[in-house]
């Protein structure tokens, strides 16, 4: 089995091929919705925008159970309402979740605060976009030093470092060290060597695979993983292992508090 | 499997596996790939583009059922019709290699923005498939019936080198080449799939288009919507390595749902024809 930690329900029709691959390849999607059906993916999304986008996601997970985890999507711009509606899916939803952060606000401000103490609280994996783009990041988007100052600031919570800076060498050198960030290797190029720089810098209990599909192909992403020069039992912790382990702990919580 | 498009040789900026001969067969070996088109990485920024055709001629000569040449030609640089010659009549020269963005055409030029005038993109904007030279070295390509090899991106230009901001080829002047020499044959390499689409779209000739799949890395379901556009004929397997791993082109056409026939053609059926291999 292969959990895929990054894939966005983009439309329908995409949706239909990600099922179809993630049968044939055994993978579990844990997907978010940063778009509605036929629009874009605005930066500052309202409050409508995303409860619409988790209704969608939650709408996929139900009918897909055996290959679709959700990752609420929040803008924390929305503070006490951002709060509520994560209270409110998490409640809602029995079974492995998360969260997804985007480009509404660097993962490091303060505003964020909250919605890391109910993250921490439920043991709900974090995925954040991160970007080091050499013509510039948007000013909201989170760096790789803002990814590493967010998962100091919140030591219980861990974070899917998403795209692990899209620039690798500026991932891997931002994440030396943290024990509560696991490296997307999802949405660039595969890049050679890719992988292998990863692990060199964080570990292989500190990879895990995403693809950004549907965006990009499964494809492409896996071979980040099965063309790198990495032991079976490495591949094998990226793909699968490491991600296990979070949702295991995340269930042994729900069970305790049953 | 033949490897439509591939370098052997170093990158500045970052160490990569398989970067030398010997790697690189033992990699293709692994992945069951016979035959790979190869130019010189280093010739993506020399200046003196003979010395790596050099090199690489006598890597090619070691491995002749390995690996096929195509040597890399820079027509805004002076003498370049000398280095064609000797790629020609000494190397036996069959596939041209072209790095418009990096080797920028128009640069000896006077009519084209100083650095300071390109924000963002220093280079951008000093290339052009009109320019004089350039029409004159695709001329020579038809003379001497060279498969020509567009590299329209060799890297993610988003996560390049601070100071290597080069965008990849634009498809407006990737369409001047198809169009403007329709009987010459062109391989067009590092393109991301909507650059693909794009191009496609744009030319109107598309006999003597291709592209290969490197660097189309999705959306999902890439290679089955480029052989729904274009059929199967236009589309061939190119790793660029070492860029790139090889496993993504690969798994790309393992993956499509088009039957196996078109998965031939595209892993060798139709680069054994382009390049007669």
């Amino acid at each position: 089995m292969i959990y895929d930690v990054h894939v966005h329900f983009r439309s329908e029709h995409m949706m239909r091929r990600l099922l179809a691959q993630a049968e044939r390849l055994d993978m579990l999607m844990c997907t978010n919705s940063i778009n509605l059906e036929g629009s874009s993916s605005p930066n500052f999304p309202s409050r409508e925008f995303v409860t619409a986008c988790n209704e969608r996601t939650l709408g996929l997970a139900r009918q897909h159970p055996e290959r679709v985890i959700p990752f609420w999507y929040l803008n924390p711009v929305h503070g006490q309402f951002a709060c509520d509606e994560l209270e409110h899916r998490v409640k809602g939803y029995r079974g492995r979740q998360g969260v997804k952060l985007w480009e509404a606000i660097r993962g490091n401000n303060p505003q964020v605060d909250g919605i890391m103490q109910i993250c921490a609280e439920y043991r709900l994996p974090v995925l954040q976009h991160t970007f080091a783009e050499v013509t510039g990041n948007l000013p909201t988007e989170t760096s790789g030093p803002d990814m590493r100052e967010m998962a100091l600031r919140h030591p219980d919570v861990t974070f899917f470092f998403g795209h692990a800076a899209g620039d690798i060498e500026v991932g891997a050198k931002c994440a030396l060290g943290l024990p509560n960030v696991l490296m997307d290797v999802g949405g660039n190029e595969a890049t050679n060597g890719y992988t292998e720089i990863l692990v060199r810098h964080v570990g292989a209990d500190h990879v895990v695979y995403g693809s950004d599909a549907s965006g990009r192909s499964f494809a492409s992403q896996l071979a980040k993983v099965f063309g790198a020069d990495l032991s079976p039992a490495e591949k094998e912790r990226i793909l699968f292992g490491n991600v296990q382990r979070l949702f295991d702990r995340q269930q042994e919580r729900d069970s305790a508090s049953i | 499997m033949i490897d439509a498009n591939a370098f052997l040789g170093e990158w500045p900026f970052r160490r990569l596996p398989y970067a030398q001969p010997e790697d690189r067969l033992r990699k293709m070996d692994a992945l069951g790939i016979e035959k790979a088109v190869v130019s010189r990485l280093e010739n993506v920024f020399y200046k003196d583009l003979l010395v790596g055709n050099e090199e690489l001629h006598a890597i090619v000569r070691r491995y002749p059922d390995r690996f096929i040449p195509a040597y890399t030609i820079n027509p805004g640089f002076p003498g370049w019709e000398h280095d064609l010659e000797v790629c020609i009549n000494d190397f036996g020269m069959r596939n041209l290699r072209l790095h418009p963005n990096y080797h920028q055409y128009s640069r000896l030029k006077g009519n084209v923005p100083r650095m300071v005038e390109a924000r963002g993109y220093p280079n951008y904007q000093q290339y052009h498939f009109l320019d004089d030279q350039a029409q004159a070295l695709l001329g020579k390509a038809e003379e001497h019936d060279l498969v020509v090899l567009i590299s329209i991106g060799v890297e993610d230009p988003r996560f390049a080198h601070w100071l290597m901001k080069v965008p990849s080829v634009t498809m407006i002047d990737a369409a001047e080449a198809v169009n403007g020499f329709p009987g010459v044959r062109f391989l067009v390499c590092g393109a991301v799939f909507s650059e693909v689409t794009s191009l496609w779209s744009t030319a109107y000739h598309q006999d003597n288009l291709y592209f290969e799949n490197s660097r189309v890395q999705g959306p999902i379901g890439d290679v089955d919507d480029l052989c729904a556009l274009m059929g199967a004929d236009h589309l061939l397997f190119g790793s660029n390595l070492p860029i790139n791993y090889a496993e993504s082109a690969k798994l790309s056409i393992e993956y499509a749902e088009v039957d196996a026939a078109v998965k031939q053609a595209l892993f060798s059926g139709n680069a054994e024809r382009l390049f007669g291999a």
